[in-house]
């Protein structure tokens, strides 16, 4: 069963947490959210998953990791 | 490869713009769900509105999470180089904040082999392309979805 999702705009978040943090700290880490609150970063994204688990059991987290600045060309 | 959807209106995104050491950075993104659809396990993200990508790119780590079901190989080349793939069937729910717009059913995503070969998921011209035509507006850092024009047949 899909775990109940957060109810703020996720999008929201994710400009949320580029706004009132500084960008620099979540780049090349995965930052996991849920209702605008940032509850675990780290470099493996199994290991946020647990810990926001642990933490927000039963809530649908947001996850997102912010590129370095570089050129994009796919 | 079916496809649902629930809106007509067009949908406008605003682009994520932030700043890094000095530079603000603008991306056309859209919030998504991806789910396995043999398990129904689902992961709530983000993804790169790319129309120079023919197709469409999971993350490796959000693959592994969601035990995407590899289909195949493929080869991406890129201006960086090549790089290799699983293949994977996912599907994939466009949001607009937690509704949902549209769902892609059975999207034949490329699964990078190797880590970090991708920033980000990217939604190319096999799936999101294919429900919707879509502006960028650079300038007001937008992207403008409205319903795709199918062609007719004479």
């Amino acid at each position: 069963m899909r775990p109940k999702s957060s109810e703020g705009n996720s999008m929201s978040e994710l400009e949320h947490l580029v706004s009132s943090h500084k960008s620099d700290s979540f780049v090349n880490v995965w930052v996991a959210m849920v209702d605008k609150e940032v509850v675990s970063t780290g470099e493996r994204l199994k290991e946020v998953l647990e810990e926001v688990r642990k933490k927000r059991p039963g809530k649908e987290p947001f996850v997102a990791k912010l590129p370095k600045n570089r050129i994009m060309l796919l | 490869m079916p496809l649902s959807r629930k809106r007509i209106r067009p949908i406008t995104q605003r682009y994520l713009s932030y700043d890094l050491r000095g530079k603000t950075i603008h991306l056309p993104l859209i919030n998504i769900r991806l789910i396995n659809p043999d398990t129904n396990a689902s992961l709530k993200t983000y993804a790169l509105i790319d129309s120079g990508a023919t197709v469409t790119f999971v993350d490796t780590e959000i693959a592994e999470i969601l035990e995407l079901r590899h289909t195949g190989e493929s080869t991406a080349d890129g201006a960086g180089g090549s790089f290799e793939n699983w293949d994977g069937l996912v599907d994939i729910e466009l949001l607009k904040g937690s509704n949902v717009i549209c769902v892609l059913k059975d999207i034949d995503a490329c699964i990078p082999k190797k880590l970090g070969q991708i920033p980000y998921c990217v939604l190319g011209r096999d799936s999101i392309f294919r429900e919707y035509d879509i502006t960028f507006r650079e300038n007001q850092e937008k992207t403008i979805l409205r319903n795709a024009k199918k062609s007719e047949r004479v």
